[in-house]
């Protein structure tokens, strides 16, 4: 799943106007999807980084098995468990731990987008589309990172510590 | 983790310090924030969470998101002292708050 596009539908959503109208708020059906797209690019974004750090980046490697495997190996639930790995996290370059906290804030908004009919507060456009340049830019500052640290950080989320 | 539970009229007001002075370099630029909420809530893997709701007035362009992503990472033990640990923001901009605040528009 390609993170920038995630990230322009997202924007497409949060931008919309009301179904007949040239202008106007876009339905929170909109925002909610919105919301849970921009949680899927930082999602998306970070399993591409662990195959590509650990199996390779050719078009050949990405087509492969292995790197599909990789891909697919992120767990919603552990990443967020080893993103809250205060002493381990702290070991990381700052966008890494940025891109970390981001991702949580916006899981928990996705599941929420996704699941609660009645939420504490419904999405707003500008909420939205602050969620969405906060994806963006964590997205792109974590890349932006060197390769051998992002290989670290795949490993320390596709490969917990036993206790 | 402590199991979330609403936090005390002391420790919200701690809290909402926190957020106010680490938006210091923001508000200084001309962003205005009316009020600071701190809702507890659980996850879906049942952690407790708090989900902080910033609503300003001013200009949308100065919410640097770089700024806000570091958040966390600069105030984590200084929130940890009043039992805040998982953390979602919200900037919600004051005219749509009060739409939200009265149910009137975002409905469908």
């Amino acid at each position: 799943m390609n993170w920038e596009q995630l990230l322009e539908l997202a924007e497409m959503l949060a931008g919309a106007p009301q179904h007949g109208e040239t202008r106007g708020r876009p339905q929170q059906t909109y925002l909610r999807k919105a919301n849970s797209a921009a949680y899927y690019a930082m999602f998306h974004a970070v399993a591409n980084s662990n195959a590509d750090t650990l199996i390779g980046t050719t078009l050949a490697v990405r087509r492969s098995e292995e790197w599909t495997a990789t891909q697919r190996a992120l767990n919603h639930g552990i990443a967020k468990s080893q993103m809250l790995n205060k002493s381990r996290m702290s070991t990381f370059h700052a966008d890494i731990q940025d891109f970390s906290e981001t991702f949580i804030a916006l899981q928990v908004q996705r599941h929420d987008a996704d699941y609660n009919p009645n939420p504490d507060t419904p999405p707003t456009r500008t909420q939205t589309m602050r969620n969405v340049q906060r994806a963006r830019d964590a997205i792109k500052a974590f890349w932006a990172v060197s390769l051998q640290e992002r290989k670290r950080f795949a490993t320390h989320l596709l490969f917990p510590r036993r206790n | 983790m402590p199991a979330a539970q609403t936090l005390s009229p002391e420790a919200e007001q701690n809290v909402a310090q926190i957020v106010r002075l680490d938006l210091e370099p923001i508000t200084a630029k001309g962003i205005s924030i009316s009020e600071i909420r701190i809702m507890p809530g659980e996850d879906q893997d049942g952690d407790p969470y708090h989900h902080i709701i910033v609503i300003y007035s001013g200009n949308d362009d100065l919410l640097d998101p770089s700024w806000l992503n570091g958040f966390k990472r600069r105030n984590r033990d200084e929130l940890a002292k009043w039992g805040v640990h998982i953390t979602t923001e919200s900037y919600v901009e004051d005219g749509e708050w009060s739409q939200v605040s009265n149910g009137s528009s975002y409905e469908g």
